[in-house]
């Protein structure tokens, strides 16, 4: 600071700024808020997907943490002790034990059928665990004594008109219709379609649900399940409270929620992790050439002025300090800009949010992920900036001074 | 002082060599105005910008106030200009971002000295020579003539040991050259402060104490003993 260096690196940045061309000020600005959005837009939105994929995973596929048979077993045996046993482990806030089984379900109307996975579960139970009793599009929710009844998820419920259909479904059924269920045991029964549920998540609208009860009538069930669902106080304290419930001494497989999911969308999400990443490079690309060009015009504008500041004794180092301060400068503003636009688009996409298989998406900004898009940023901009200033502040003063 | 021993350039054109200095040997006493002339080409420039450390002899001793300075680096030569020597151009060379009071000022500036006494320096430097009503004008607004006093004030600012005008007057007419060199004249005797000017115009040597006259790289000492009979190389 003595010898003025950086007083003077500054008071040139701040007059070439304010004196320089605006309009060639407004439009580096502009690209660098663009590299700023394009770097982090991809991630909001995979943010956004990861988010909701995580939520329905954990309020209507597996709750926080889910038990499933031994290595090697079917099913949970003595599983309405176990349910018992696990509502007194703390911080448990619901369980609900699941007993699945294929099934072809068929509308009586028409004919159409599908196959499907039927579960039955305790409904009262299962209020504790996921939210399918909040999602009711048509009718009601199962109750504890209902037999003859059935859930359904919009989806395999369907359209008369197939058209409209997003997944095979059973061809229109609305709330009172009767569909039937043919077991792999070979028994067939009649169903009234209780309830219409919307989850808006492709594969959990393409379910069904009867009550345990019901099940019991159909097959003895010997108080077996194949899988019993948890849910405890939150999504991140499911590892530890898969911990507790190993420690209580359950002996079944324990995963968390993000255990089981990892394999579903893992490799969808490590796809649009690899895509942003290619993103990211070629947005950080584009901005190192955007201030490479801009400095390295603006240097070459000043090529004569540089050689008077170096005559006139101003160091090099000052006045590469300068041209990097103005490097500064641009990226700072067009961060700030970036980032608006970004929180501008994550708004617009709030009000109308995009819509995915799992359902509507809002985007979800990670602000770590900016942050080392930013500093990455500035990395790439300060290097890009110093080299043009760098080579003609060390070219020979009267070379420079010819312009 | 300034000392001169064999001071040789060659520039290198491709394969081929122009030397614009042969070997010149000169000394310029303190308080001194002088005069480099010679026709064009003959090398004036080229010795300015040796002796003010602008460019780097290919050959020879610079000495200025008895220090060596021709095996300087650039950092220190950079440092040396700042602090011993001010300069004066014929295109006046001054910095278009900054106003008048600016480009006086940044010499100053770069020593470290406080903002507000930098400014201050500048605008009594700019009041000598008559531009104090123009201090916060950008360089684009102001004459030939002004551009080159604000060029003189800004040589002047860290009050340098020696002044090197490289043909100031050359892109001025006749009156605006006489203010120039009227001033250069009063900085010389008011201050003592030593001048080294390249100029060819006959009519500026009535300004000078003294002429050092160059023809082809080399001292053409013929016209020197015809214009300066006392003078000894």
């Amino acid at each position: 600071m003595g010898d003025g260096r950086y007083p003077v690196s500054l008071y040139l940045a701040v007059r070439a700024i304010r004196r320089g061309n605006r309009g060639t000020l407004a439009l580096t600005i502009l690209i660098i808020a663009l590299v700023v959005v394009l770097m982090n837009f991809l991630s909001m939105i995979i943010g956004g997907v990861v988010m909701i994929y995580n939520q329905q995973m954990i309020d209507y596929q597996y709750g926080h943490v889910t038990i499933e048979p031994k290595e090697k077993e079917l099913y949970i045996e003595n599983s309405d002790g176990l349910v018992r046993s696990l509502t007194r482990i703390p911080g448990v806030t619901g369980v609900s034990a699941h007993l699945s089984t294929g099934a072809t379900i068929t509308n009586s109307k028409n004919g159409k059928f599908q196959t499907k996975s039927l579960t039955a579960f305790d409904p009262g139970d299962e209020t504790t665990v996921t939210r399918y009793h909040l999602r009711i599009m048509e009718g009601d929710f199962l109750s504890k004594g209902d037999t003859g009844q059935i859930l359904i998820g919009s989806l395999l419920a369907g359209n008369e008109d197939e058209a409209e259909d997003k997944v095979p479904s059973l061809g229109g059924v609305r709330v009172g219709d009767m569909v039937s269920v043919a077991y792999g045991n070979g028994e067939v029964k009649s169903y009234r379609v209780k309830g219409i549920f919307e989850t808006e998540g492709v594969l959990i609208d393409s379910s069904a649900f009867i009550t345990r009860r019901e099940m019991d009538s159909v097959m003895p069930t010997e108080d077996r399940a194949t899988e019993i669902l948890v849910r405890g106080t939150s999504a991140a304290d499911a590892g530890r409270l898969k911990y507790a419930i190993m420690n209580y001494g359950v002996e079944e497989k324990v995963r968390t929620w993000n255990e089981k999911g990892k394999g579903i969308l893992g490799d969808a999400i490590a796809s649009f992790s690899l895509l942003n990443t290619i993103m990211t490079f070629v947005c950080l690309v584009v901005a190192s050439v955007v201030v490479f060009i801009v400095t390295f015009i603006n240097i070459i504008n000043r090529r004569k002025q540089i050689g008077i500041l170096k005559a006139i004794g101003i160091r090099r180092q000052a006045i590469v300090g300068s041209y990097l301060l103005q490097v500064l400068f641009l990226c700072s503003c067009g961060v700030i800009a970036g980032i608006l636009i970004l929180n501008g688009i994550a708004m617009v996409l709030t009000v109308f949010p995009l819509r995915f298989p799992m359902g509507y998406i809002t985007p979800v900004i990670d602000y770590s992920g900016i942050l080392l898009s930013i500093v990455l940023l500035f990395a790439v901009s300060l290097v890009s900036g110093y080299i043009p200033a760098w080579r003609v502040a060390n070219e020979e003063i009267l070379n420079a001074m010819r312009g | 002082m300034i000392e001169g021993s064999g001071i040789k350039k060659v520039y290198r054109l491709g394969l081929v060599e122009v030397a614009a200095l042969k070997g010149v040997t000169i000394r310029i006493d303190r308080g001194e105005f002088v005069g480099i002339m010679g026709p064009s080409g003959s090398g004036k420039s080229t010795l300015l910008h040796q002796l003010g450390l602008l460019d780097t002899p290919t050959g020879g001793k610079i000495y200025i106030d008895g220090m060596d300075v021709s095996g300087l680096d650039d950092e220190e030569r950079t440092r040396f200009r700042l602090k011993h020597l001010g300069y004066v151009f014929q295109d006046y060379a001054l910095v278009s971002e900054l106003n008048v009071l600016e480009n006086v000022a940044i010499p100053a500036i770069m020593q470290g000295k406080p903002l507000a006494g930098c400014y201050a320096s500048a605008a009594s430097v700019l009041g000598k020579v008559g531009l104090s009503d123009r201090l916060s004008h950008l360089v684009y607004e102001l004459s030939g003539g002004e551009q080159q006093r604000v060029s003189i004030a800004r040589a002047l600012v860290n009050s340098p040991s020696i002044v090197f005008a490289d043909e100031p007057c050359a892109n001025l007419d006749t009156e605006n050259s006489r203010i120039v060199l009227e001033l250069f004249r009063s900085l010389n005797r008011d201050l003592g402060q030593t001048i080294v000017m390249v100029s060819h115009e006959a009519w500026h040597r009535e300004y000078f104490d003294r002429i050092i006259f160059i023809r082809d790289g080399l001292l053409d000492e013929d016209r020197l003993r015809q214009e300066n009979p006392a003078c000894t190389i």
